[in-house]
């Protein structure tokens, strides 16, 4: 089951960090991808620049972004996005992503990828800024369920529908975040499998996976810990409906080891089993 | 490219930018989410009895408990990138301080841009203003010595000139050099000596005195790492002037100017800052 832009599988890859520099630089470790955070690239000739070109010559590296904004009533930051692509060429990036979110108005950035009211209104206007992006980009957008912590009530789609009509009317594609899928249906109390099971399976290009912190209330998706099992459950039930999808593991805080982080992403491969398989093993479990 | 004619403006979607503006406003005033959502840039667009309205409750939380969430986030995020790119500031002022006066500085200098590499560009001026800071001459110079160590962090590599480039040059032609300094480097006069500070902390060493000194200060980058190199004010006069595209002799000048400075100890100092890397290229006009 490919996507529409005949876009690979790479793997399990994991975020480029600032930590693990010295320990990619010496070990040259075996890696299947890197996903670089765009904004930490963008303004930099210095060493993470120089990072940046060793891991571009022996890895294939994906550009994901915070700052695109899709979803501001700004202008459009052509500033920015002329960055963006600059550094797409440098990277040979597979692909660009962002999220379907706002990050700031009237000028100013509040750093935080914020909820969308999801009504026909922001529907249309994000489909304008899309289209007007990805012709600026010259390639398609991919965009990710944030997580949110809040919405609004005049909301009058859910964020699965919606995702999925933006990608009608614009082309665009999607990278589905599997933990954000869990940390809003926590937040926002509806079932995470109505979720995965509605999105629409030739547009998604990347898997996110990362963990969380449950404070009790509210779910805030932190990218601090090992992935949990619910979500793995939901990784395992994507790819049964949509096959192989380029994963990446997500961790931001408290950082461990390259190993530790790599060894995360790997996990992976054990939720790629198809229902068959499951059945089988199942038995065997029973027959012992 | 028929859809760059066509630009998305606020008031295509006057309902969502409005909505936005009041979320933002929210997010950015201090204090408790209750008053937040009664200053005048949110009541512009909602009055506070409507904000609860805004927002569907969850099983767990009030409407306004999860704006909150946001705020603090924001609130969070935002001082965690200050302490990254100022930890002298951090150490010096102690956390308690750091976090109000970061508060404080967001608070009057809200982030414009779509990076966070410069959302402290705007703290030294700031500081030279916030009364009943404690060593507010210090602060303000190891604020200055800190922004300019980002600045270099992140300037673009440049082609490293050598000294034999310029070997066997005339008098005439001597006069007539021009040198360019390498990106990352940057030029600071400060009325401290907080690069000994910043030294300190980085070597974990006592913390020198405080005491007021005239310093002349290049701060650079050599294969990645940063470099502070102190110099005398005749010697400082003379890079700078060369830094400003001025030919040697004139250079020279501002030297003399500074009062000091001789053929000899040019020579001297340019051995040095030849060793350190420091240009990029050699012309002669
Ligand atoms: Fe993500």
């Amino acid at each position: 089951m490919a996507n529409r832009w005949g876009l690979p599988d790479l793997g399990f890859g994991i975020g480029l960090r600032t930590v693990h520099f010295p320990h990619i630089l010496a070990e040259r470790p075996v890696m299947d991808w890197f996903e670089i955070l765009s904004e930490n690239f963008m303004d930099t000739g210095g060493r993470p620049a120089y990072v940046l070109d060793q891991v571009v010559e022996r890895y294939p590296v994906v550009m994901h972004g915070v700052s695109m904004s899709v979803g501001s009533t700004d202008p459009v930051n052509f500033e920015y996005l002329k960055k963006l692509k600059q550094l797409a060429r440098r990277t040979k990036a597979r692909w660009i992503s962002d999220h379907l979110c706002w990050t700031g108005v009237s000028g100013l950035n509040t750093h935080d990828l914020l909820p969308m009211p999801y009504t026909d209104e922001s529907l249309r206007h994000v489909a304008g800024r899309v289209k007007i992006i990805a012709d600026y980009l010259e390639r398609p957008v991919f965009l990710e369920n944030p997580s949110t912590y809040l919405e609004f009530s005049e909301s009058t789609w859910n964020e699965w529908d919606f995702l999925a009509e933006l990608t009608e009317r614009t082309g665009c594609g999607i990278l589905l975040d599997v933990n954000n899928v869990y940390v809003s249906s926590f937040n926002h109390g509806f079932d995470p499998f109505d979720y995965v099971d509605r999105i629409p399976v030739d547009r998604v290009v990347q898997i996110h996976l990362a963990g969380h912190t449950n404070k009790g209330t509210h779910i805030l998706d932190t990218h601090s810990d090992h992935v949990v099992d619910d979500v793995w459950q939901l990784y395992r039930r994507v790819y049964q409906r949509m096959g192989g999808i380029a994963t990446l593991l997500e961790w931001d805080e408290a950082i461990p080891s390259f190993d530790t982080v790599h060894a995360e992403a790997l996990k992976a491969g054990n939720y790629r089993t198809a229902p068959e398989q499951e059945a089988r093993d199942g038995r065997a479990i029973h027959a012992a | 490219m028929a859809a760059l004619s066509m630009p998305r403006s606020p008031a295509e979607a006057p309902h969502l930018g409005r909505l936005q503006r009041w979320m933002q406003a929210c997010m950015m005033a201090n204090g408790p989410v209750e008053s937040a959502v009664e200053t005048p840039a949110a009541v512009k667009e909602f009055p506070a009895s409507q904000a609860p309205g805004l927002i569907r409750a969850s099983r767990t939380l009030a409407p306004l408990e999860r704006l909150d969430i946001y705020r603090g986030m924001y609130d969070l995020r935002l001082v965690e990138a200050l302490r990254v790119d100022y930890p002298g500031l951090l150490k010096f002022l102690g956390e308690k301080t750091f976090e109000e006066l970061a508060r404080l500085y967001i608070a009057s200098c809200p982030p414009e841009s779509y990076t966070l590499n410069r959302l402290g560009d705007r703290l030294p001026d700031f500081l030279s203003q916030v009364d009943g800071i404690h060593r507010p001459g210090f602060v303000e110079a190891l604020a200055r010595l800190e922004l300019a160590e980002t600045f270099v962090f992140d300037e673009e590599e440049s082609p490293v000139a050598a000294m034999e480039s310029f070997g066997g040059l005339s008098e005439d032609q001597w006069g007539r050099l021009r040198l360019t300094p390498i990106r990352a480097l940057r030029l600071l006069r400060l009325n401290y000596p907080a690069h000994e500070f910043m030294q300190a902390i980085r070597r974990d060493e006592a913390l020198p005195s405080l005491r007021p000194r005239r310093t002349h200060l290049i701060v650079h980058r050599r294969e990645y790492g940063l470099f502070h190199l102190s110099l005398s004010a005749p010697a400082f006069a003379l890079f700078q002037a060369l830094a400003e595209r001025a030919p040697l002799d004139e250079a020279m000048q501002s030297m003399f100017d500074a009062g000091g400075g001789s053929q000899k100890q040019v020579f001297e100092w340019f051995r040095q800052w030849f060793s350190e890397r420091l240009f990029s290229s050699v012309e002669i006009y």
